[in-house]
């Protein structure tokens, strides 16, 4: 099972979010990076690491933002078909159009209610990793 | 030399004739008679109109008495037509019963029409010099004001009889001197009739205080014997000038200040980019991590903290509501408003769809009027009908049954006023204006929730469009929202 890479600077979030998704039984391995520089070290360094199963990805990082994130893994052959799902707290314009454009699969603004972003990663992890059949 | 020949008296224009002291005519030639008609044995008083004759009479009298002759225009009607004659009357030595009155007229009538035409031309023409704002100023060949009218004594604060035959320079500041020179032997040389001067300012006058204003000016030159008359037509622009130099400092001023409002509006909409993002990062943690208590340690807990913990999710909650609700606020009233025909019964109908589809269960009677339409921002007035249909829907929720209707009107001042009308929960006159401050609640949380700014993003909405917004409305009786869209 190939992990998923977590790209979240806050460290509540990242607790909240690993938290939903061992609550709803996701057993891949998560891997967290928590700026930009570190989700493209992990993608795309010398480990020589699989593609991730899935990333979600915030997109206000420090040093290298989520935005410029994604336009790395859809230019590379490596991530080009992994799925993203943007996970953030914006709903501006400018950001789902950017993460539209860039290819993102999915756009998730996080629901402040924590019973309510529970069933979000629930929905996710069935969706992506289970449902969806990703190119070999 | 022998008598006079008759055709002497006859046959000229002259119109001859004598008469004695009493006004009876002794002769008459015949072009007098051709006139006048025979005057054999009658008086003025049957040949001409009494005041005619009257006047005739009077002028005789005059030469008869003074014994000089004199020359007199007579006004004399033929055919109801004035005709003017210059008599000349002369005394005649009497003799027994003779004549003592000679006449000799010629009909002037021509000369006098002309000469009428040329006073009341010479009228109207001062007339016009008189009111005229600009000044007009004609010099002579010599370069020395011949003419001077009102407009000139106003601007350049002469009299004309200080001027009159004083040289033209004394209308022009010294650094403009050698300037007029050159256009006066310009213009002498081009040979043309007319030409404008200082179009792009660059003339300049000298009042007689002494102060140097900026003019514009049009000259001609009329030449009669030889002679050259230049008259310039000169316009003070120091008011227009001035008026220019403060619009275009305005100008600039409005554009910093457009700047600034630009500068602001990107620092708001950066600021509103932090709130959603930063404000809602804790907000979930507090969520979060509250509800972390409650699953993890459900049992252990008392059902006082629980509750406590409950609390403490329903705030973030709320918050989280109050923070969207605000961004949404003012990113409706941050855009432009882009006026398009839009069909309101149409998008009232589409929401009142979506609130039913919402809560099926409630028994809720929509009356739309139909074809209302406006010229307005459709995202805008989406946002506006949502929110009163909305408010409609939420305060007719504790009835059994509802009626929510919507339309428009034209009200005494010729206005479309449109309306969303309920006959739920309505709310007192005496809090009205607080109606659509933002954050302004008139129910209790517990009774309707809400966060209080959807009246206040219809008011500023409406505000954007130039119209107004207003409600009528008693407790338990209902609630009708109007708004107009100018």
């Amino acid at each position: 099972m190939r992990p998923i890479l977590l790209v979240e600077d806050n460290p509540d979030d990242e607790k909240l979010t690993l938290r939903a998704l061992a609550k709803n039984n996701i057993q891949n391995e998560v891997i967290t990076a928590r700026d930009g520089v570190e989700a493209l070290a992990y993608l795309f360094g010398d480990g020589n690491q699989p593609a991730p199963a899935m990333v979600l990805l915030d997109i206000k990082l420090p040093k290298v933002n989520g935005i410029e994130v994604l336009r790395k893994i859809r230019q590379s052959d490596k991530t080009k078909f992994v799925p993203v799902v943007i996970l953030t707290s914006s709903k501006e314009d400018q950001d789902l159009i950017a993460g539209y454009e860039l290819g993102a699969n999915s756009y998730i603004r996080k629901p402040v209610d924590f019973v309510q972003f529970t069933e979000a990663v629930r929905q996710l992890g069935l969706y992506w990793l289970i449902l969806n059949e990703p190119p070999r | 030399m022998g008598r006079p020949p008759q055709e002497l008296f006859d046959n000229g224009l002259a119109l001859i004739c004598a008469k004695d002291a009493n006004n009876h005519y002794h002769y008459a030639n015949s072009r007098f008679i051709e006139t006048f008609g025979s005057p054999d044995g009658v008086t003025d008083a049957d040949l001409f109109p009494a005041a005619v004759a009257g006047r005739l009479r009077q002028h005789d009298a005059q030469v008869i008495a003074s014994g000089k002759a004199r020359l007199d225009e007579e006004h004399i009607p033929i055919d109801d037509e004035d005709r003017v004659y210059l008599f000349n009357r002369f005394p005649i030595a009497a003799s027994d019963d003779g004549p003592v009155l000679g006449i000799v007229a010629f009909e002037v009538t021509q000369r006098a029409r002309a000469e009428e035409n040329l006073l009341s031309s010479r009228a109207l023409f001062e007339g016009i010099l008189d009111i005229a704002a600009d000044a007009i100023v004609s010099i002579d060949e010599q370069q020395r004001i011949a003419l001077f009218n009102q407009g000139a004594e106003r601007i350049f604060g002469y009299r004309a009889c200080e001027v009159l035959g004083q040289p033209l320079t004394l209308l022009l500041p010294p650094s403009m001197r050698p300037m007029h020179q050159r256009h006066v032997e310009q213009f002498e040389r081009s040979g043309g009739a007319a030409r404008q001067m200082g179009e792009r300012g660059g003339i300049l006058g000298r009042r007689k205080d002494g102060t140097v204003f900026p003019a514009e000016a049009s000259i001609s030159r009329i030449e009669r014997d030889g002679r050259a008359t230049y008259t310039a037509i000169l316009r003070d622009v120091s008011v227009q000038q001035e008026a220019e130099r403060s619009i275009q400092a305005l100008n600039i001023d409005l554009k910093q200040r457009a700047a600034q409002l630009e500068s602001a509006n990107r620092e708001l909409e950066a600021f509103s980019y932090s709130v959603s993002h930063d404000l809602r990062a804790p907000l979930r943690s507090i969520d979060g991590f509250s509800q972390v208590l409650i699953e993890d340690f459900f049992e252990s807990l008392p059902e006082e903290a629980r509750d406590s913990l409950r609390r403490i999710r329903g705030a973030s909650q709320r918050m989280s509501q109050l923070i969207d609700d605000m961004l949404t606020l003012s990113r409706l009233t941050r855009g432009n408003v882009t006026r398009r025909d839009i069909d309101l019964s149409a998008m009232a109908s589409a929401i009142a769809g979506e609130l039913q589809a919402d809560q099926p269960d409630r028994a809720v009677t929509f009356q739309m009027a139909e074809s209302v339409r406006a010229m307005a921002d459709p995202h805008l007035l989406d946002a506006v009908l949502t929110n009163l249909l909305a408010n409609a829907w939420k305060f007719t929720s504790r009835h059994e049954t509802a009626r929510i209707e919507f339309g428009s009107a034209i009200d005494a001042k010729g206005r479309t006023v449109y309306f969303v009308r309920d006959d739920g929960a309505g709310f007192d006159m005496a809090y009205a204006d607080k109606l659509f401050g933002a954050f302004q609640r008139l129910h209790a949380r517990d009774d309707y929730s809400g966060t209080g700014v959807g009246l206040a993003t219809v008011q500023r909405i409406v505000h954007k469009h130039g119209g107004e917004v207003w409600a009528e409305s008693a407790v338990e009786q209902g609630a009708t929202f109007y708004f107009t869209l100018e």
